[in-house]
């Protein structure tokens, strides 16, 4: 073949091949970025999905603060007092009961709120529900003092279904007075336990006499908390171990604890 | 040139100049979509490209003069606006800049001692076409490092730089081989031919595939 055939051909054959090299780079970079879109879109899905849980949650979790037997019980009360011609002792408590409803709508828009904020939500909760226990019904708070309440953060309103549900199961149907204590213990800058403790009936008990009863144990509050929690655990901001205790099984007394540790793992 | 052979290479130009036309047309109708896009300028520069294909038939095939001084005119031009634009688009300017310098120092080098009336320029030529697939690598790369989703084929820049891609890996082997081919030859027009309506067609498909927002 004379020379000038060859680098024809070779010219050609390298024309072709290079035409062709370009058209599977840009095929490639085509598949390769439709793989990528499919990916984040896939990303952004569960992050979305995520996220509108979290809110349903945080709706729930409202909605089961706010619950119809604890309105009814604490306008009852109020208007017990009012029957019973207690005028100031029925503005006292109205207002401690539009200030809690005030506290739970502007909370419940927050992630977080400060432990000063969270206890007065809790005081005014327990004082409420005082109104319907009259002198049976007692409570402490006791803070480290190496915990600043204004400085320490929490999730908001996660204590108050707890509080809410050593009131309702522990307490209630016990004779005689009750108490619940609740501590706030310092372990390290970004962890503190809290415990709440009632002297009640203990969750063995309650537990066994709503089972009786044919009607569903896990109260609403207690199943949002749970949720909550461990969608809070999922968020790597926060590290929270829950745990609850029979008393009887611990130290014969009778009662329930209730432990929480709260491992802060972002920085505010 | 007798006149059969230059039949054939008419022959060979044709599809270059209807896919040309094509792309002109559909840069003119989809203006009111991308007149505020960095992509404005390629409808002045599809319609330079028209003008040097025009002028550059008549100066050649009818006045039977060389006219390599405009195709030497629009490789400094053409190459100059992808840097231009590439400097628009990526995230890494500091590269297109420097790219740009070294294709300018080629440039200056070719005009002292090539000469710009009788042959086409070889050094801007070689610089720009490596630069450019360069400029290429760097959109791919950071189209890939991107963290919002993209859809290509809603992309006028995504055909913009397949066009680009292809055209200048086809044009490797003239890089290499040019020299010993006969310019005007037919292999190189086929050559030509081909890359240009492949370039021109990914243009023109980056036009008709915008969509009003």
């Amino acid at each position: 073949m004379p020379e000038e055939k060859i680098i024809e051909f070779t010219f050609l054959t390298l024309s072709f091949v290079a035409i062709l090299i370009g058209i599977i780079l840009v095929i490639l970079f085509n598949k390769y970025i439709g793989r990528k879109n499919k990916l984040l879109e896939s990303q952004r899905k569960s992050e979305e999905e995520h996220e509108k849980h979290l809110q349903a949650i945080e709706l729930k979790a409202l909605r089961s603060q706010m619950n119809p037997h604890f309105v009814h019980n604490s306008l009852n009360a109020i208007q017990y007092f009012i029957q019973r011609n207690e005028v100031d002792l029925s503005e006292t408590y109205l207002v401690k009961f539009s200030k809690l409803i005030r506290l739970f709508f502007e909370y419940s828009r927050r992630q977080f709120i400060t432990l000063e904020e969270e206890i007065e939500l809790l005081e005014n909760y327990i004082q409420i529900e005082q109104l319907r226990f009259e002198d049976r019904l007692s409570y402490s708070i006791d803070i480290d003092q190496e915990i600043d309440v204004s400085e320490y953060t929490i999730p908001s309103m996660i204590l108050q279904p707890i509080v809410e549900n050593a009131i309702n199961h522990g307490l209630f149907h016990k004779k005689g007075n009750g108490k619940v204590i609740i501590k706030f213990i310092y372990r390290n800058p970004t962890t503190f336990w809290v415990y709440v403790e009632d002297d009640g009936i203990g969750v063995l008990k309650a537990r066994e006499m709503f089972q009786n009863s044919s009607k569903n144990y896990k109260s609403r509050s207690s199943a949002v908390l749970q949720e909550r929690l461990e969608l809070l655990n999922q968020t790597k901001d926060w590290n929270i171990t829950y745990t609850i205790q029979d008393l009887s099984e611990v130290n014969q007394n009778s009662g329930t604890l209730v432990s929480l540790i709260f491992n802060q793992l972002y920085k505010s | 040139m007798d006149t059969t052979n230059q039949t054939n290479l008419l022959l060979l130009d044709l599809p270059r100049y209807l896919v040309l036309m094509a792309a002109l047309i559909a840069a003119i109708w989809r203006w009111p979509l991308y007149k505020d896009s960095t992509q404005r300028w390629f409808l002045h520069f599809i319609i330079y490209s028209v003008a040097t294909e025009v002028l550059g038939h008549i100066v050649g095939n009818y006045l039977n003069r060389n006219n390599s001084f405009i195709f030497n005119s629009y490789m400094i031009i053409s190459f100059s606006f992808y840097f231009h634009w590439f400097g628009l688009i990526l995230k890494k300017k500091k590269w297109v800049y420097i790219m740009f310098g070294f294709f300018m120092v080629s440039t200056l080098y070719s005009i002292i001692y090539e000469s710009f009336w009788k042959d086409l320029f070889h050094w801007p030529f070689v610089v720009g076409t490596i630069f450019t697939l360069l400029c290429v690598s760097l959109y791919f790369i950071e189209s890939l490092e991107e963290k919002d989703i993209v859809n290509l084929q809603r992309s006028q820049r995504f055909w913009i730089i397949a066009g680009l891609t292809i055209f200048h890996i086809g044009f490797l082997p003239i890089l290499f081989l040019g020299t010993y081919m006969e310019t005007y030859g037919s292999l190189y027009s086929a050559v030509l031919t081909l890359t240009n309506v492949v370039l021109y067609g990914s243009y023109t498909i980056s036009f008709l595939c915008l969509r009003k927002k």
